[in-house]
């Protein structure tokens, strides 16, 4: 198991086989470890970036995931490739909450969940003029042509 | 959270996912959304000299709305190329270049002049396609790494019209050179038959994407088959002669990885030999895991070919010539036959005027409505483009965006009513227009190979 420790101070513990969906945490569970600064589980690895809301969500999806094959080179280009209908549902349940997603899935070094994510968003602004998008996204609008 | 605070790497993979209309939203946003947003923006540039009018087509009432677009198209392009001679700067996020050269107008010398000073800056310039007559560049300003080059004398389905020929003669010698400068890089590349010889054999074997049109000389074509293993998208266009029936049965098996392959026929087939020459489009396409087809080959279209349609399972995008199925056994064997998942159709019927009504159609429009994610449909010619007609269809396919019937084209438009219900309406577009969103439109890809034959910019 590993312990993982949230920017709001929440531990949270995970099955190794789900932490390692994430290559930050793949990389760092493969360092080696010195037993002298402690007990490996019990130091847990701090993810200073990631709220404890987002990093259940990323579990979820880690977790839905478990089985498939690393692909540390997902790319995608395609907006109409299929996805997969478990993800959709995943993805657009909280559409405010899929940037915190693509901002955590990054850090935490996990490809496949950005590009889900880079689409969920850029499904919210698809069709809106520039007013639109800077409303939505809390833009200040300091461009002019 | 604002869009501005996530790292710039995160937001420009956002924006690659949308298509250009909100791209061009986002630049005017905020000076950090720009920053990002232009080299994506304008990675490609597409220039235009004018309208096809202006190189002797007889105008009539469609062509004239296009004229309108067009000359929008010019007047745009030549802001763009000031604004790339003023900020030679800028021209290094240009990837793609589009340039519609028809119209031999008073603006061509001043839009080619500024063309020339702005290839200079391009730097990182990867594909260029050049359509139409206006070709007197100086080739040396195209010393660069292409990895794609595209030629062709009109935009979309070309005719080897004598007058084509002509300008196809007088286009060779630059395009000789611009492949020879690029023989290291060229992956993907659509020239005319004519100027295959100065492709050299090793070359061939590198290119992924080829297409050659005004086919009259097949002398050449046999390289094809015999040098480019890795080809996975070919085009053979405005084919004249039976010799690519020859061409195909002897290289049935040849181009391992081929995935896209259009085929089209000039000439109507021999009566005598139809058989037998289907059945070397037969045998060339058949155990291939192709995902675009376009056969155009009038009197090709039998039993034979559609035989084998239902095991193409990954077809997304497919064109058919079936102007010689008419009975009702073959119509519902060519319903049959249409691959289920297809994004994109093309179909070209021997009907024309019949309601929505007629029994032939039924087969078809039954078809057409169990096709979750068929996004274009181009249906010649068989109902009169209307609105009305065009709705009432749009409303039984679900993602249908965009139709064409005959030579018009309509955008399919999904409102919510005030009940929840979706209220389906249509606008009609010029072709010009389609070509244009559909080149713009990276989501499109289905849809603009078959519009375009060539596919050099994907």
């Amino acid at each position: 198991m590993v312990v993982l420790i949230t920017s709001d101070d929440e531990r949270i513990v995970v099955e190794d086989d789900i932490a390692k969906r994430s290559g930050l945490i793949r990389d760092l569970l493969a360092a080696p470890w010195d037993p002298k600064d402690g007990d490996r589980e019990y130091m847990g690895i701090e993810l200073p970036i990631v709220s404890s809301d987002v990093l259940k969500k990323i579990l979820e999806y880690c977790e839905h995931h478990k089985e498939e094959p690393f692909d540390d080179t997902y790319e995608s280009e395609d907006m109409f490739a299929d996805i997969d209908e478990w993800d959709l549902n995943f993805i657009t349940a909280d559409p405010h909450m899929a940037f915190e997603i693509v901002l955590a899935a990054n850090y935490l070094e996990i490809p496949p969940l950005v590009s889900l994510g880079s689409k969920a968003v850029a499904n919210m602004m698809r069709g809106k003029d520039a007013e639109e998008i800077c409303d939505m996204f809390n833009i200040e609008k300091d461009f002019e042509p | 959270m604002s869009l501005t605070s996530i790292p710039d790497e995160l937001l420009r993979e956002v924006l690659l996912y949308l298509p250009r209309p909100s791209q061009n939203a986002c630049l005017l946003t905020c000076k950090a959304v720009h920053a990002v947003a232009v080299p994506i923006v304008f990675r490609m540039i597409s220039i235009s000299f004018g309208s096809l009018q202006e190189h002797g087509f007889e105008p009539d009432d469609v062509l004239v709305i296009e004229k309108t677009l067009w000359e929008t198209q010019k007047a745009r392009s030549i802001e763009i190329l000031d604004y790339i001679c003023r900020n030679p700067g800028f021209a290094r996020v240009i990837q793609r270049l589009l340039v519609y050269a028809y119209a031999q107008n008073d603006d061509a010398p001043k839009i080619l002049g500024r063309l020339v000073t702005a290839v200079a800056s391009m730097t990182h310039l990867q594909a260029v396609l050049w359509a139409g007559v206006g070709w007197n560049m100086d080739p040396l300003q195209w010393r660069l790494r292409l990895t794609s080059f595209s030629v062709k004398s009109q935009m979309g389905i070309d005719y080897a019209t004598v007058e084509n020929a002509e300008e196809t003669t007088a286009i060779i010698p630059y395009i000789e050179k611009i492949i020879g400068h690029n023989t290291e890089t060229l992956r993907r590349v659509a020239i005319p038959c004519v100027t295959m010889g100065s492709i050299p054999p090793n070359v061939f074997g590198r290119l992924t994407h080829l297409a050659i049109w005004n086919c009259k000389d097949l002398h050449h074509v046999d390289q094809i088959f015999l040098h480019a293993h890795s080809l996975v998208s070919l085009a053979l266009v405005e084919v004249i002669g039976p010799e690519i029936f020859h061409v195909l049965r002897a290289h049935a098996t040849a181009l391992p990885n081929l995935a896209q392959f259009k085929l089209m026929i000039l000439e109507q087939m021999d009566p005598d030999e139809e058989e037998t020459d289907t059945l070397a489009i037969r045998d060339f396409i058949q155990n291939r895991e192709l995902d675009r087809l376009d056969i155009d080959a009038p009197g090709s279209i039998s039993e034979l070919i559609l035989d084998v349609l239902p095991k193409c399972e990954r077809l997304s995008a497919l064109g058919l010539d079936a102007r010689g199925v008419s009975s009702d056994d073959d119509v519902k064997m060519l319903a049959d036959s249409i691959p289920p998942n297809l994004v994109a159709l093309h179909i070209q019927h021997p009907w024309e005027g019949l309601s929505l009504d007629s029994y032939e159609l039924q087969p078809l429009l039954t078809k057409y409505a169990e096709m979750p994610r068929l996004r274009f449909l181009h249906w010649q010619n068989p109902v009169p483009s209307s609105r009305i007609i065009v709705e009432a269809l749009a409303e039984d396919i679900p993602m249908l965006d965009y139709m064409g019937l005959g030579t018009t084209f309509w955008r399919i438009i999904r409102e919510v009513g005030p009940d929840g219900e979706t209220i389906v309406g249509a606008e009609r577009i010029q072709q010009a227009k389609l070509m244009l969103d559909v080149w713009n439109d990276d989501e499109l890809v289905d849809e603009r190979w078959l519009l375009e034959w060539h596919d050099g910019e994907t």
